[in-house]
C-alpha cells in the first residue's frame, strides 16, 4: 500500500531527530516509532420518534507529528512527518503552540423528539459553528521577540482552519474571542498550567456541502474506502435532517500520544426510506447509503458498525459482539460488527427490522434526565427577557453551571436576574454568578455563568432581562432585519461521577480493555454520564435597525436644524436692535409708513423709519 | 371662567409646596406600576441618568466589582457612592423621599432666584407660588421625578448653584462654585455656565477687583472639580473618566433619546465621525462668549439662554433638562412677557409629548415602524426647543433695548436708584405704540 510504504520512508528521519534531541525522555523515542493507529466506527441509534441517528467517528492516534514542537520551530528547516495524520490540520496547530482544539458545526438537537439530551457525539456544541481550544502561553523566546501574543496565535490557527473548512471561523475582531469558558471545557489532559482557553462562537454558521469535502480529505481513507466511503456521498448525507460535524485534536506531549477525532452525525427519517405509506421503519445499510458494507481501510486498527439497540430491533446478520455501554448514564445494549474480523460482511448488507406492522409515533417520549429550553419573552423590540427553563427529570438534585455568550450590544441586567421554580422565586438555587461584561463600544462579548442547584423533579426557570443597544449602521450585519443569532446556552454539569481520563474516549478500543462495561447494578445513573454539557437552542434576536438608506438624509436634516438654530442665534447676537413707533390705530400693514419721526440724541434715521438705537 | 375656585391656601407658596409634595408621594406610593413604566421611558431617562442603570451599577459595585471596567454604566462615581452608602438604592421608600425632596429643593432654589431678580428688576407682586407651581406641576418635572431619573437631582443641584450665584452675596461664592463643580461632575455640560458665574461675581461691588473675583470663581471651581475627581478616583479608580465624561463627549452609547445626536451618530459614516463630533460639541461652546458679552449687563439672562442651549443640544438630553429650563424661565417674568411666540412653543411641546411616545412605541415596542419615526419626532422637539431658545434670547435683547431706551429718554420719572417694574415699562411702550425690532444691520 502506498501509505504504508510512505511511512517506512519517513521513519528514519523521525528516529534521527529523536536521537539528536537528547533532552527527550527515552519512552518518547519508543512512542514515536510506534505505529500511528486509525479507528473508525459507524454508530446507528434508532430514536423513539421513528428516526435514526447515524454517527461516523474516525479516530487517529499519533505520536509527535514532528520531533518536538519547540525544535521544529527553532530548526531552520521545519521537519514534519505524517503517516495517517493530515498535515493541513496539524501544522497550523503545531506552529501556533496549540494543546487542544475542537471545531464543531451543528444544526442543533431536538431534546423533546429524541428523548436524548444532545447530539450523539458529546463534544458537539450547540447550534452553529464553534471553535474552542487550549493554547500554550508564550514560552518560546521567538514568540515574545516577534511580538506574537497568544491571541495572535489563536487568530492565526482559527483563520488557517477556517480556510480549511471553507467557513469563516476566525475572529473578525479580537474582542469576539471568549476566554472565560475554560471551566466549561476543561482540557483533556487535565493540567491547566501555562495554557489558555479560547472559544469563538459562530451561531450563524451553517453546515453545508463545502464542509464535507475538507472533512473527508483530512481522513487517511479520504472517503475512498472503509466507512468513510459511506460518508462520501453528499447527495445522500445532506438529505438528512439535522447534521453535526466536528473534529477534536489533542496534540501529543512528551508523555502522551496525540489524538484527533472527526465525527459526522445525521438524522435519517426511517419511514421515508420504505416508501410513502408503508409506515415501516425497517432499514439496512444499503437502504440508507445505497451502498453495501465497504471494504475496510487497510490501515484501520478497527472498523466497527455499531447499533445502539432500543430492545426491539432485530439485526440480520446479528452482530458479532454484544456489549453494554453507558450512554448518557443509561446502560445500553450495543451490537457490534467488526468489518476487519468478519470479512464476509464486505459487499453484503446488514438489515434491521422491527416486529411491527407499522410504526406508531409514541404519544409521549420519555424526556432525558435534563432538558433545557430557551425563549425570549416580552414583546418589546428593544428589550427582552431570556427565559431559560432547565428541567431535572431525575430523582436527585443536580449541580450545574449555566453559561451564556452575548454580543456586546446585548446588555443583561444582572440585578434583575430571577430564578423561579413553579412561579415561586427561589434565589437560594442560584449559588453564584460570574459576569464578564463586554466593553462597548468596542466589539467584545459578554459572558455569564450561573451556578445553579437543580432540585429533583422540577423545572428551574432562569430569567435574564436584557436590552438591545442601538448600534451604528455600519456595525449591522448584512440583512440586519432578519435578526442576529445568539449562541446556544451551555449547561455544564458539575456532579458527574466519571473519571477524567475516560471523558470523550468512549469509542476508545485502542488498549483492548473495554472500560465501558461498568457495573450492571443500575441501568440508569445520571451521574455516570459522559455528557458534561447540554446545549440550549440557538435563538434569533430581532435587532432595532436604523434606516440604512438614510445616512445622507439624516446628516442633512440634523445639520439643517443646527444651522437654523445657529443662524438665528448669530443674527440675534450680532444684529442691531432698535425700536419703531407704530401709530396707535394704524393698520399693521402700514406699520412702516405710519411710523412717526422722533428726534433724540441717540436716534438715527434708517430709511423712512425713524428708529431708536442705544 | 371661574368655574373652579382654587382655595386661597393652595395659592400660597407653602400650599403649593405641600400640594407638590403630596402629589409626588401619593403617585410614588399608590402607582408604583406607573413609576416602573416611566423608568423605562427613553424620553425621561437616558442611559446616563436612568434609575435602572444606576441600580445595576450599585448592584455590581456592592459585589466588589468596578462597574466602570466593563459593561454599560455611565453614572458619576458620586452617584454610585451616594446610592451605595448614603441612600441605599434598593430601599424604595428612601429613594421616593429623596427624589421628592430633590424637586422641592429645586423649587425653593427657583424661588430664591426669583426673589433676587425681584430685588434687581424692581418691585413686582409676589410670584413665589407661581414659580413653585410652574416647576412642581410641570409634567416634565413631575414625570422625571417619578421616573427617578438622576436628571431630577442634577437639576436641583444646578438650580442651587445658580441661586447661590444670583444671591449677589460674595459669601455665596464658595457654595456656588462647589455646587457648579458637583453639577459639572455629574452632568458635564454645566461647565459652560462657569464664565457667566465669573461675570456675576466680578460685578459684585464689595470685592476688590473684577479680575480677582473672576479668578477666584474659576480657581474655586477648578479646585472643587479636582477634589471631586480625587474623591471619584478613590471610589472607582480612573476607569470612570472614560465611561462618564468619555461617553458624554464621544457619544458611544446610541440609545434613542429626545436629542439630535443619537440618530445622527448612528447613521454617520465612520470616517466623518470625529469631525462631526467636534462640530456638535463645539456648537455649545461657541455661544458662551457671545452670550456673556452681549448680555453682560444681566449675566443671569445669559445663563438662562445657555441652559436652554445645553438642554436642547447636549449629547444625552431628556425632558427633565427642558423642565429645568422651563423652571428657570418662570423666574424671569419680564422675559416671558416679551416672548414672540410662547403659545406656539407650548403647543408644539404638547404635540411632541404625544408624538414622542407614540412613534417610539411604533418603532421599538411594537416593532412596526422604523427608526425614522422616532427621529422625526425628536426633530420636531429639537427644532421647537431651538426656536424657543432663540425666542428667549430675543426677548432678553428686547428687554435690554426697552430698559435702556426708557432710561435714556427718561420716560419714567420714578424714584432714582430703583429699577422700574417691567410691567410699567411694557405699559408705557404699549401706550406709545413702540416696539423693539431686530434690524438687518450689524452691530457697530
Amino acid at each position: 500500500m502506498l501509505l504504508s510504504s510512505l511511512r517506512l520512508l519517513l521513519l528514519t528521519p523521525i528516529l534521527s531527530a529523536a536521537g539528536a534531541t537528547s533532552r527527550l525522555p527515552t519512552h518518547r523515542t519508543a512512542s514515536t516509532t510506534e505505529q500511528d493507529a486509525f479507528y473508525e466506527s459507524l454508530t446507528l441509534r434508532p430514536l423513539p420518534d421513528g428516526r435514526l441517528s447515524v454517527l461516523f467517528e474516525f479516530t487517529t492516534y499519533f505520536g509527535s507529528p514532528a520531533s518536538s514542537s519547540s525544535s521544529s520551530i527553532s530548526s531552520p528547516i521545519p521537519q514534519s512527518h505524517h503517516s495517517l495524520t493530515p498535515p493541513a490540520l496539524l501544522l497550523p496547530l503545531e506552529q501556533n503552540n496549540v494543546s487542544e482544539l475542537t471545531i464543531s458545526f451543528s444544526t442543533g438537537w431536538d431534546q423533546a423528539r429524541t428523548g436524548i439530551s444532545g447530539s450523539g457525539h458529546y463534544e458537539t456544541s450547540g447550534g452553529g459553528g464553534e471553535v474552542r481550544g487550549w493554547l500554550y502561553e508564550n514560552q518560546d523566546d521567538q514568540d515574545v521577540s516577534s511580538g506574537r501574543t497568544v491571541e495572535d496565535r489563536w487568530g492565526a490557527v482559527t483563520h488557517a482552519l477556517g480556510g480549511l473548512f471553507c467557513a469563516g471561523l476566525g475572529p473578525t475582531e479580537a474582542g469576539e474571542n471568549v476566554r472565560t469558558f475554560g471551566e466549561n471545557y476543561p482540557p483533556v489532559r487535565g493540567d491547566t498550567d501555562n495554557i489558555t482557553h479560547f472559544l469563538l462562537s459562530h451561531p450563524e454558521a451553517q453546515l453545508c456541502t463545502e464542509n464535507l469535502t475538507p472533512f473527508l480529505s483530512l481522513l487517511p481513507s479520504k472517503g475512498q474506502s472503509g466507512l468513510s466511503a459511506l460518508l462520501a456521498q453528499p447527495g445522500i448525507i445532506f438529505a438528512w435532517a439535522s447534521q453535526a460535524e466536528g473534529i477534536e485534536v489533542i496534540m501529543p506531549t512528551a508523555s502522551h500520544h496525540g489524538r484527533w477525532q472527526g465525527w459526522w452525525e445525521g438524522i435519517v427519517d426511517l419511514r421515508t426510506l420504505n416508501g410513502k405509506g408503508s409506515g415501516k421503519r425497517d432499514f439496512s445499510i444499503e437502504k440508507i447509503f445505497r451502498k453495501s458494507v465497504p471494504r475496510p481501510f487497510p490501515e484501520a486498527g478497527g472498523s466497527v458498525i455499531r447499533l445502539i439497540s432500543d430492545g426491539a430491533v432485530v439485526a440480520e446478520p446479528s452482530g458479532s459482539r454484544e456489549v453494554e455501554e453507558r450512554i448518557d448514564g443509561i446502560l445500553e445494549t450495543v451490537l457490534e460488527w467488526d468489518v476487519l474480523d468478519e470479512r464476509t460482511l464486505i459487499g453484503s448488507d446488514i438489515a434491521f427490522r422491527w416486529d411491527e406492522d407499522r410504526f406508531r409515533h409514541p404519544r409521549t417520549i420519555t424526556p432525558p434526565g435534563l432538558t433545557t429550553s430557551r425563549t425570549i419573552i416580552d414583546r418589546l423590540a428593544s428589550d427582552g427577557t431570556l427565559r431559560i427553563a432547565i428541567s431535572n427529570n431525575d430523582e436527585i438534585d443536580r449541580e450545574a453551571v449555566y453559561s451564556e455568550i452575548w454580543p456586546w450590544w446585548v446588555k443583561g441586567w444582572m440585578s434583575e436576574v430571577e430564578v423561579e421554580v413553579d412561579d415561586a422565586k427561589r434565589p437560594d438555587l442560584l449559588e453564584s454568578v460570574s459576569y464578564n461584561p463586554s466593553i462597548p463600544p468596542r466589539v467584545s462579548t459578554t459572558t455569564t455563568h450561573f451556578q445553579l442547584r437543580l432540585p429533583a423533579k422540577s423545572t428551574v426557570v432562569l430569567k435574564i432581562p436584557f436590552t438591545k443597544l442601538t448600534i451604528k449602521y455600519t456595525e449591522h450585519r448584512p440583512d440586519a432585519e432578519r435578526g442576529v443569532e445568539l449562541s446556544s446556552g451551555v449547561l455544564t454539569l458539575l456532579d458527574l461521577d466519571v473519571d477524567q481520563d475516560s471523558k470523550g474516549e468512549r469509542s476508545h478500543r485502542h488498549d483492548g480493555d473495554d472500560e465501558h462495561v461498568m457495573s450492571r447494578s443500575r441501568s440508569r445513573n445520571p451521574l455516570k454520564s459522559g455528557r458534561r454539557r447540554i446545549y440550549t437552542n440557538r435563538i434569533l434576536l430581532d435587532v432595532p435597525t436604523p434606516d440604512f438608506s438614510m445616512p445622507y438624509n439624516v446628516i442633512i436634516m440634523s445639520s439643517t436644524v443646527m444651522a437654523v438654530f445657529f443662524g438665528l442665534m448669530q443674527g440675534s447676537l450680532t444684529r442691531k436692535w432698535g425700536w419703531v413707533q407704530i401709530q396707535p390705530g394704524a393698520d399693521s400693514t402700514e406699520a412702516g409708513a405710519g411710523a412717526e419721526a422722533k428726534d433724540n440724541g441717540s436716534l438715527k434715521e434708517y430709511g423712512g423709519v425713524v428708529v431708536g438705537s442705544e | 371662567m371661574d368655574g373652579i375656585r382654587i382655595p386661597p391656601i393652595l395659592k400660597s407658596h407653602a400650599g403649593v409646596l405641600a400640594a407638590g409634595t403630596v402629589l409626588r408621594l401619593a403617585l410614588f406610593i399608590t402607582a408604583p406600576a406607573l413609576c416602573d413604566v416611566l423608568q423605562r421611558r427613553p424620553e425621561l431617562s437616558t442611559p446616563l441618568t436612568s434609575f435602572r442603570s444606576l441600580k445595576e451599577g450599585v448592584f455590581i459595585y456592592e459585589r466588589d466589582t468596578n462597574p466602570y471596567e466593563g459593561g454599560v454604566f455611565y453614572h458619576s462615581p458620586l452617584h454610585l457612592a451616594f446610592f451605595t452608602y448614603l441612600v441605599p438604592i434598593s430601599s424604595s421608600l428612601l429613594t421616593v423621599f429623596l427624589w421628592a425632596a430633590g424637586d422641592i429643593l429645586g423649587s425653593l432654589g427657583l424661588v430664591n432666584i426669583w426673589s433676587q431678580r425681584r430685588r434687581t428688576m424692581g418691585g413686582q407682586t409676589d410670584r413665589s407660588a407661581i414659580v413653585t407651581a410652574l416647576y412642581l406641576f410641570n409634567p416634565y418635572t413631575l414625570l422625571t421625578c417619578l421616573a427617578r431619573s438622576t436628571t431630577a437631582l442634577d437639576n436641583a443641584l444646578l438650580i442651587h448653584a445658580i441661586s447661590s450665584a444670583a444671591s449677589g452675596k460674595p459669601g455665596r461664592l464658595l457654595s456656588a462654585t462647589v455646587l457648579l463643580a458637583i453639577s459639572t461632575h455629574t452632568s458635564f455640560y454645566p461647565i459652560l455656565l462657569l464664565p457667566a458665574f465669573a461675570i456675576i461675581f466680578s460685578q459684585l461691588r464689595p470685592l476688590t477687583s473684577s479680575t480677582t473675583s473672576a479668578a477666584v470663581t474659576v480657581s474655586g471651581f477648578a479646585l472643587s472639580s479636582v477634589g471631586l475627581a480625587g474623591l471619584a478616583y478613590g471610589l472607582a479608580g480612573d476607569a470612570w473618566v472614560a465611561q462618564t465624561f468619555g461617553t458624554i463627549i464621544n457619544v458611544w452609547d446610541l440609545t434613542p433619546n429626545v436629542g439630535m445626536w443619537w440618530y445622527f451618530f448612528t447613521e454617520m459614516f465612520d470616517h466623518f465621525r470625529s469631525f462631526f463630533l467636534g462640530v456638535f460639541q463645539l456648537h455649545h461652546l461657541i455661544y458662551v462668549a457671545p452670550l456673556c458679552l452681549r448680555l453682560s449687563d444681566d449675566p443671569l439672562v445669559s445663563m438662562l439662554v445657555m441652559v436652554g442651549v445645553i438642554s436642547t443640544w447636549k449629547s444625552y438630553p431628556a425632558l427633565g433638562d427642558m423642565a429645568l429650563w422651563a423652571g428657570l424661565l418662570s423666574c424671569f417674568p419680564e422675559i416671558v412677557s416679551n416672548l414672540r411666540h410662547p403659545l406656539f412653543t407650548l403647543t408644539v411641546h404638547l404635540y411632541t409629548s404625544i408624538l414622542l411616545p407614540l412613534l417610539h412605541s411604533l418603532w421599538l415596542l411594537t416593532g412596526t415602524g422604523n427608526a425614522n419615526f422616532f427621529y422625526a419626532a425628536t426633530m420636531v422637539y429639537g427644532l421647537n426647543a431651538s426656536l424657543a431658545v432663540v425666542d428667549v434670547l430675543g426677548a432678553g435683547l428686547r428687554l435690554q433695548v426697552k430698559r435702556e431706551t426708557t432710561k435714556a429718554l427718561s420716560l419714567l420719572d420714578d424714584v432714582a436708584g430703583r429699577e422700574p417694574d417691567f410691567k410699567v415699562i411694557d405699559e408705557i411702550w404699549d401706550k406709545k405704540g413702540w416696539s423693539v425690532v431686530q434690524f438687518t444691520g450689524q452691530l457697530e
